[in-house]
């Protein structure tokens, strides 16, 4: 199998003219594409303390300029961890201090003292017009680590995740496998482009020699219909909450384009038998998918609207060349309609989280998803609870336990503990609730609470709806009870 | 009303009003995301006793937008 990199040149060498990404007035072809990143690989070779083998950071939301960097850097040797631009400062220090980069990139507002390179610093790089392809690339052993992502734990600690350009490209040929996107199809990636389910798309897109074009966000609706239009966008992604915000800003208007739209890939958070089923109806000849998956092993399993109908509560089956199976809490493998965790194999799956030891990682050589659920005689696999407490944010995860600590800093608090509550415009899926128990004396308002988290968290993390408790409950051993606060 | 439209919009966002031009896109500034639009049209359909139509919110393209469809739909 080759790597996203190798794939890349391939197309390049095939199909030069051809337009891999687009982004605002940015129009790039394959042979560009390759020559600018060869030039972002020399560029980031030049930095003070470049080794192959050492990390950088690097954040973006739709510049193109992410993408030379992103693959510059793989073929520098560089291992990229690619995380949200709006990363709080204590998640920032936390990764940094694990991964000891080189260099942060597209990340202005963070403080380090790690050299900060502004993504401005390679917009230079779309000045370069390449007709021909470098065949001159030494490109990266398939076991050594391309990215290393950054999950939220339970306990608010992020987990690393390193993964291999095998894991990468063997996640691209099961999603292509899935989705059956063709070199003709043009996608619209409103997702932001470095996080994972955006960057799964970029490689995706780009392996299959197709055409991607990066708009950042949703936010902006005319501009997106007006692209769908204009570009003969062919392919779609979407979180639920993006479905969501489309239907409460522009009604069934994404329909009207259904003729043209050949697939819609859905993920990273839950989303109803009802609504699943209106997508069904709203787009009866496009292929509409939807993946279960974790950033440890990328989509996982696959759903389509249409075909599954009959299954549309499960999360689908697996994967194209991937095994699932149940395990029993005592680590053996269990029956068809049995329930117990879900476990996955296959070359997607990271081979451990970084930095900690992963005793309880897998079971046997199946990766340990702390998903609960079952499968069924014809192989549909049922979720039924999720051991871990995330709130679940639009797709974005948040542990209440980084939120709890933020607020725990804040005088006049005695104890909080937050949950995750259904967003009563029902697009986010779950915003995040807090229960503070107040000190004795305190004259503290919900109001300076606000204004102290301010800036401590990213956004989305922070609570909507505050209520003052007189104790947080608890189990005797000191762990709070927060199905109770629900 | 393009005064009042223009602070709801900033005090929203966190930013001054003095960021916000009648040309200014939704989704130019980093804050503008989908969360913050929704809580800009609820404040506003508030403010004014409102409720667009979800055809008219996906031709907002601007802020100058926002305010006429507001004015429209006040009648």
């Amino acid at each position: 199998m080759q790597s996203v990199e190798q794939d890349i040149w391939r197309n390049a060498s095939v199909n030069p003219e051809k337009v891999a990404v687009k982004s605002g007035k940015e129009i790039v072809t394959y042979a560009e594409l390759t020559a600018r990143i060869v030039v972002a690989m020399e560029k980031l070779q030049q930095l003070p303390d470049y080794a192959p083998g050492k990390c950088i950071i690097v954040g973006a939301s739709k510049q193109i300029e992410f993408v030379y960097i992103y693959f510059g850097a793989h073929l520098a040797g560089l291992t990229v961890a690619p995380i949200d631009t709006e990363t709080n400062p204590d998640r920032f220090a936390y990764i940094s201090n694990t991964l000891h980069p080189i260099c942060v990139i597209g990340l202005d507002r963070i403080t380090t003292e790690t050299p900060i390179l502004s993504l401005k610093e390679f917009k230079s790089l779309n000045n370069i017009s390449g007709n021909t392809v470098s065949d001159e690339i030494k490109f990266p052993p398939a076991d050594s680590i391309a990215d290393i992502l950054f999950t939220t734990g339970t306990t608010g600690t992020p987990k690393g995740v390193p993964l291999t350009y095998l894991n990468e490209a063997a996640a691209v040929r099961n999603i292509n496998s899935f989705i059956r996107n063709s070199t003709d199809d043009v996608e619209l990636l409103a997702l932001p482009v470095s996080h994972s389910f955006g960057l799964g798309r970029l490689r995706c897109c780009l392996a299959n020699g197709q055409t991607i074009i990066l708009l950042g966000s949703f936010v902006n609706l005319k501009k997106f219909f007006r692209t769908i239009e204009e570009e003969n966008v062919t392919g779609l992604t979407m979180v639920p909450a993006s479905w969501k915000f489309i239907e409460k800003m522009s009604g069934e208007k994404l329909a009207e384009y259904s003729p043209q739209l050949r697939y819609i890939e859905m993920g990273s958070a839950f989303f109803s038998a009802e609504d699943k089923r209106r997508l069904a109806e709203l787009f009866p000849v496009t292929r509409v998918t939807m993946h279960y998956g974790l950033t440890e092993a990328s989509r996982s399993a696959f759903m389509e609207f249409h075909e599954d109908i009959s299954h549309i509560d499960s999360v689908g089956k697996a994967s194209p060349y991937t095994d699932i199976k149940i395990y029993s809490e005592q680590g053996r493998p269990l029956d068809t309609n049995e329930e117990g965790e879900i476990c996955i194999k296959g070359e997607h799956v990271t081979k451990g989280y970084a930095y900690i030891d992963n005793d309880n990682t897998f079971y046997d050589s199946y990766f340990r998803t702390g998903d609960y659920g079952m499968i069924d005689v014809d192989g549909y696999i049922y979720l039924k609870s999720r051991i871990k407490e995330l709130i679940n944010v639009g797709g974005k995860k948040v542990s209440p336990s980084e939120v709890d600590e933020q607020i725990l800093k804040i005088d006049g608090i005695e104890d909080c503990a937050c949950v995750g509550i259904p967003d009563p415009e029902g697009i986010m899926g779950e915003l995040v609730k807090a229960y503070i128990v107040k000190s004795a004396g305190s004259s503290l308002t919900i109001e300076e609470i606000r204004k102290a988290l301010t800036g401590k968290l990213e956004s989305y993390k922070l609570p909507v709806e505050y209520e003052w408790i007189e104790a947080i409950p608890k189990t005797q051993n000191g762990k709070i009870q927060r199905n109770l606060l629900k | 009303m393009e005064e009042k439209i223009i602070n709801t919009i900033a005090s929203i966002l966190e930013v001054e009003p003095s960021e916000i031009e009648l040309d200014t896109a939704v989704g130019d500034l980093p804050e503008w995301d989908s969360m913050h639009h929704i809580q800009i049209i609820a404040a506003l359909e508030k403010a004014y006793g409102i409720k667009y139509a979800a055809e008219d919110l996906a031709e907002i393209e601007d802020v100058a937008d926002l305010i006429s469809l507001t004015q429209e739909t006040i009648g």
